[in-house]
């Protein structure tokens, strides 16, 4: 892999809008800073406050003697080391951005496409189903119901996926300082998060 | 040497803010748009935790926005003013004088590009605007050169008496970087004064000719004394690559990653317009053939083949080996790159694209615009009555409106069809943001020639799609428009208002505006569901709803006709609930169900 001979880690999380992707990735964004890594990263999301693809991306740079600031932050195709998708088709999306080793966690519970609401129901395959990528590489979760049962409602996912991801995948950072982050980023999950902290 | 804050991430919306900081802007105006729709916000953060000062003018169209900057500069302040690409064909009159009257105070018109169309209803190319307008262009390529290129700007308008614009594409605006933030200075104790002099601002005969020289002999000045560019690579070797903006790092990375450092000699200029002749002639001198890399139509390319026509038998590559449409992507830029070169690399094997259905984004749960349009389509129906469609969040997907344009082309394009159109019936709608836009004029111009026509107008009281800046109607402004008496003086024949929220009010009071003629508007408030955010909370901590499916009679309004993003089918099973991690406890649900099947509680603690 050329991106692993420039030592550039690429991340991409994504979900749709209102399922804190962008509070995520700035929890990201800060564990960088405080490890002193160069990084680079991106959000896209379009034009609506709710439920459109929104798209976060962090490339971590291990070579310091590159010039970061050069680089663009968008994870070009079949270079996207961890996939972390809060929705599964989004995950899905993201498909062509992976390799055969990339690592994807992805949360199983599924948005419904607004615009499948016709009267005529289509059955859908599982999204989970379609990654051409092996199966240990693959950690798929109900994050949601997870959410549910652990603090009552769906909108800690961003929190859990983070957590497992830097527990299990990514050892960079540590828990600890992931949730102290989380808190400090996400003022709304203080009040869940606070045996914890 | 200002203290520094320490190392923050920030995106391109708030370098922008911060290098009008640092640049020690006085006056800062701007029209919400994405991808710049939070450069006020940024700055007026800045503003508030520094004590700058800065005075601000939340303009409510770019045409205002840009002439009250330019008011602003004459009297000797550095003013800034913040649209997006479709913004500056509303600006664009105004624009094509600046050159000519001069500034005082530095002026910098901050333009955000769309290529790609990621938040934008097209992805127009604005360079093609910079010649006509003659003024110079910067355009950096990081987060840090965003923030270094506002204080550059406000030197070089200030030295060549000429506005400067700076354009930043989407890609941009929407990266982040970590970097050391200083203290901003403070404002320059400068005292404003306005000095007559109707000699340089008159523009007719004569002196309009001799204005136009004068700006064509400082744009020259300009060119000639100016270069902003940086050099990458071998300068010595035969093979030159040429870039600007966002395609600056894909170009830089796909030459590291090809191993072409020897063979190539990048250029990427951050003065795009105009271009200094003898820098350009000095690096084409060496070279056997250059490509550019550069996202839209190919003006910089144009640009360069322009000045170097009849002068270098370099041949010139471009936009035949790269797209004029869509943002340019990492791996376009790698395959150009390598093939201009002929060098030979093995593509990353990737994973195939897997088709999904695009997320277009849809109202949000509690939003009044889809009650709105469920009284609406109750009047609509099936029939082939024409619904004009305007920009912002009324437009979004299930997309009912007939189209989706530009601003104001709801309350613009319905009205040549109502006088045209027979035994047709239109419903022109737009929300209250296009309204104060142009929206007036327009309503106005109905007036004017007495057309028989129906506008609806979405009121939620906030400029929500572009994050929620406020509008006249606002009950946070304390300037608050009364909107009947505005409609009234305006001459409107009927006016008629409802409640967002319930739906056959809306249905009932546009079947009585469909019944007369002359110029009708129906006025239908309801705030949106994110603001105040307060009120959306308390409601949440204060009421459930729950769908009873024993009383359902599967008729499916409430899912598919209402369509809220709350409502949901149970896998398996033809039973339909209220998500209530998502419900709003609007209640309109409740309102459109036949069956009374949902029920609201109260909930006491």
């Amino acid at each position: 892999m050329a991106c692993r001979k420039q030592k550039i880690l690429n991340l991409i999380i994504v979900g749709v809008g209102g399922q804190g992707v962008a509070s995520l990735l700035k929890v990201i964004q800060k564990l960088c800073i405080a490890a002193d890594l160069p990084a680079q990263s991106s959000l896209l999301k379009g034009g609506a406050q709710r439920l459109g693809t929104v798209t976060g991306q962090i490339r971590i740079f291990q070579n310091r003697d590159l010039d970061h600031f050069n680089f663009s932050p968008t994870v070009p195709a079949g270079r996207c080391d961890f996939l972390i998708g809060l929705e599964p088709w989004e995950a899905l999306r993201m498909h062509d951005r992976l390799y055969a080793d990339s690592v994807v966690l992805a949360n199983s519970e599924q948005t419904p496409f607004e615009s499948n609401r016709g009267r005529s129901k289509r059955s859908q395959p599982d999204p989970a189903e379609l990654f051409l990528i092996a199966p240990e590489q693959i950690h798929i979760h109900d994050f949601t119901d997870q959410s549910r049962q652990r603090f009552g409602n769906n909108v800690m996912v961003n929190y859990l996926m983070g957590e497992f991801f830097i527990n299990d995948l990514f050892p960079l950072f540590s828990a600890t300082e992931f949730t102290k982050t989380f808190v400090q980023t996400v003022p709304r999950s203080a009040l869940q998060l606070q045996p914890l902290t | 040497m200002n203290k520094m804050i320490g190392k923050s991430w920030i995106d391109g919306n708030e370098a922008l803010a911060w290098g009008a900081a640092l640049g020690q802007v006085d006056y800062f105006t701007h029209y919400p748009g994405s991808p710049v729709n939070r450069v006020a916000n940024d700055l007026e953060e800045i503003d508030r935790e520094h004590a700058l000062g800065i005075k601000f003018n939340h303009a409510l169209n770019e045409h205002v926005s840009i002439l009250a900057a330019a008011g602003a500069s004459l009297c000797g302040a550095r003013s800034m003013v913040v649209m997006k690409h479709v913004g500056l064909n509303i600006a664009a009159d105004p624009a094509n004088y600046l050159g000519v009257t001069g500034v005082k105070g530095g002026m910098v018109i901050v333009v955000g590009t769309d290529p790609g169309a990621t938040c934008s209803t097209g992805e127009e190319d604005v360079h093609w605007y910079v010649p006509q307008f003659n003024l110079p262009l910067l355009e950096p390529v990081s987060i840090p050169q965003i923030i270094e290129s506002i204080p550059t700007a406000f030197e070089l308008s200030e030295r060549y008496s000429l506005p400067v614009l700076l354009f930043l594409p989407a890609t941009l605006c929407f990266n982040s970087d970590a970097v050391e933030l200083p203290t901003p200075p403070a404002r320059r104790p400068v005292r404003f004064h306005f000095e007559k002099n109707r000699e340089a601002y008159t523009h007719v005969g004569a002196k309009a000719v001799q204005h136009h020289a004068e700006h064509l002999r400082r744009i020259a000045d300009l060119r000639s004394d100016t270069w902003r560019a940086r050099e990458f690579f071998n300068s010595s070797a035969p093979v030159g690559i040429v870039s600007r903006g966002a395609a600056h790092c894909h170009t830089y990375e796909a030459i590291i990653e090809l191993g072409l450092e020897k063979v190539t000699h990048l250029l990427t200029t951050e003065l795009v317009y105009p271009l200094n002749e003898n820098e350009v002639r000095t690096f084409a001198a060496n070279k056997e053939r250059i490509l550019v890399v550069e996202d839209q139509d190919g003006f910089l390319e144009f640009s360069l083949k322009n000045l170097l026509y009849n002068e270098s038998p370099c041949p010139i590559h471009g936009k035949d080996r790269l797209p004029s449409h869509g943002d340019l992507d990492y791996q376009m830029v790698l395959g150009a790159v390598a093939e201009f070169l002929g060098c030979d690399y093995n593509p990353p094997v990737r994973l195939p694209t897997v088709e999904i259905p695009e997320r277009l984004g849809t109202y949000c749960e509690g939003c009044p615009h889809r009650s709105t349009f469920f009284g609406i389509d109750q009047v609509v129906g099936d029939s082939d009555t024409i619904i004009g469609g305007d920009i912002g969040c009324s437009s979004l997907p299930p997309h009912r409106p007939d189209w989706l344009l530009c601003m104001n082309a709801g309350i613009g394009l319905s009205q040549g069809m109502a006088q045209i159109v027979d035994n047709q019936s239109i419903v022109s709608t737009g929300g209250e943001g296009s309204f104060f836009h142009m929206g007036i004029i327009s309503l106005l111009n109905a007036v004017h020639n007495k057309i028989d026509f129906l506008h609806l107008v979405f009121d939620n009281r906030i400029v929500a799609m572009t994050g929620h800046q406020l509008s006249p109607t606002s009950e946070a402004h304390d300037q608050q428009v009364d909107h009947y008496k505005l409609l009234e003086s305006l001459g409107v024949d009927h006016i008629f208002e409802a409640n967002a929220f319930l739906p056959f009010e809306v249905k009932y009071r546009l079947e009585q505006a469909q019944k007369l003629s002359g110029v009708r508007v129906l006025w239908v408030r309801g705030n949106c569901a994110y603001f105040p955010d307060a009120e959306h909370q308390h409601r949440r901590k204060v009421r459930t709803l729950h769908i009873h499916n024993e009383k359902c009679g599967s008729c499916r309004t409430c899912f598919e006709d209402l369509g809220c993003p709350a409502i949901n089918e149970r896998p398996g099973s033809a039973d339909i609930y209220v998500d209530l991690d998502r419900c709003a406890r609007c209640g309109v649900c409740l309102e459109v169900c036949p069956n009374e099947a949902i029920e609201v509680q109260e909930l006491t603690n």
